[in-house]
């Protein structure tokens, strides 16, 4: 597999999944199901690289993750030109839907002004890339078949 | 079944289109009466954003000096930027007495801030519900209960887990038998609190 095609499939099973958690949010709590299966998927396809070289496994991680490092930045640049910052929040709402179920089970505490929700949205691109990099370093798991 | 799903690569790919189109199939059966609404929320979005309007407008300080003496607990405050692309208001908050008003906005989650925040905006109208005081109580504490909660812009109605600025107004008075959207929209726009029966503008500016 190409590193383009890689890095192409977790886009598209990103898309995806932002369509079916955003619309399964009408019928909770299907939307928590659809959060595993996307982490599910994503950790089967993290798989799938265990062979690949460390610089490629992080070449893909990054571009799948760009959107959401990006937008941390004009989030933290705290641009006020054509309300930048504010709009990038909304937008990283968005581009995290599939995962936006487990943020909305945390509880209502707010930190410095901030609830947690708010924090754990910003470290996601963080973790979402440490997910699949630890998956696609971890040993072979017996049981759990190689799509490779 | 594996002839059409392929090999598990392939299943990867194709199980979340699948799913959001068996959830939009039946999102779209049990609502047919809000695709038949030419007043929907989302008729009103893509025909803003035809125009060139998308989100809630542009956003500045427009030190509207409205006198916010008078607000009672459970009175609601909805603030315009120009521009809007949902209608023509942007915002909206639950008054919960001195000075302060409990509303749900993206970073902050359902928040609560001083009503002077509203000054921000070009337009302001205050709202009465035309309900019992205990009823209103009730509304507030509704909301009251639910600080820290999170904001997602396409909250549905259904569920208590993705709030925005209006559905949590509007659940807060649903609870106590108060529906500011008879219509059954997705989602509830701050002009319909506006234009309901069940509220009586008790100020509005514009500057």
């Amino acid at each position: 597999m190409h590193i383009l095609t890689a890095i192409l499939r977790l886009y598209l099973i990103h898309i995806g999944a932002f369509l079916a958690v955003g619309l399964s949010t009408y019928y909770p709590p299907w939307d928590i199901l659809l959060v595993f299966i996307y982490l599910l998927i994503i950790g089967l396809e993290a798989r799938t690289l265990k062979m690949w070289s460390p610089g490629s496994r992080w070449k893909i991680i990054l571009a799948w993750q760009g959107p959401g490092i990006l937008l941390l930045g004009l989030i933290i640049s705290n641009l006020t030109i054509w309300d930048l910052s504010n709009y990038a929040f909304f937008i990283m709402l968005f581009w995290y839907t599939p995962l936006m179920p487990l943020l909305s089970l945390l509880p209502g505490i707010i930190w410095r002004g901030w609830p947690l929700y708010y924090y754990l949205l910003l470290a996601l691109p963080f973790i979402m890339a440490g997910y699949h990099y630890f998956l696609s370093i971890a040993p072979h798991v017996p049981g759990i078949r190689n799509l490779k | 079944m594996k002839r059409f799903l392929g090999n598990g690569k392939n299943f990867n790919l194709l199980i979340f289109p699948f799913l959001a189109l068996a959830f939009f199939i039946l999102i779209a059966l049990s609502n047919q009466h809000v695709f038949r609404n030419d007043k929907a929320v989302m008729y009103t979005y893509i025909k803003s954003a035809r125009q060139g309007r998308i989100g809630y407008g542009f956003n500045s300080y427009y030190g509207n000096d409205i006198s916010f003496a008078g607000l009672e607990p459970g009175d609601l405050i909805l603030g315009a930027y120009p521009g809007c692309a949902y209608g023509r208001f942007s915002h909206a908050g639950i008054y919960l007495g001195k000075g302060k008003i409990m509303e749900s906005y993206g970073d902050l989650g359902v928040n609560v801030q001083s009503i002077s925040h509203y000054r921000e905006y070009s337009e302001v109208c205050l709202l009465r519900v035309k309900a019992d005081p205990a009823v209103k109580k009730r509304a507030v504490d509704y909301v009251s209960k639910r600080q820290g909660a999170m904001f997602y812009p396409l909250a549905f109605k259904n569920g208590e887990r993705y709030w925005n600025c209006t559905k949590i107004m509007w659940k807060a008075y649903f609870e106590q038998g108060l529906d500011f959207d008879p219509e059954n929209d997705f989602w509830v726009a701050p002009d319909l609190f506006y234009k309901s029966h069940l509220v009586e503008v008790i100020r509005e500016k514009r500057v």
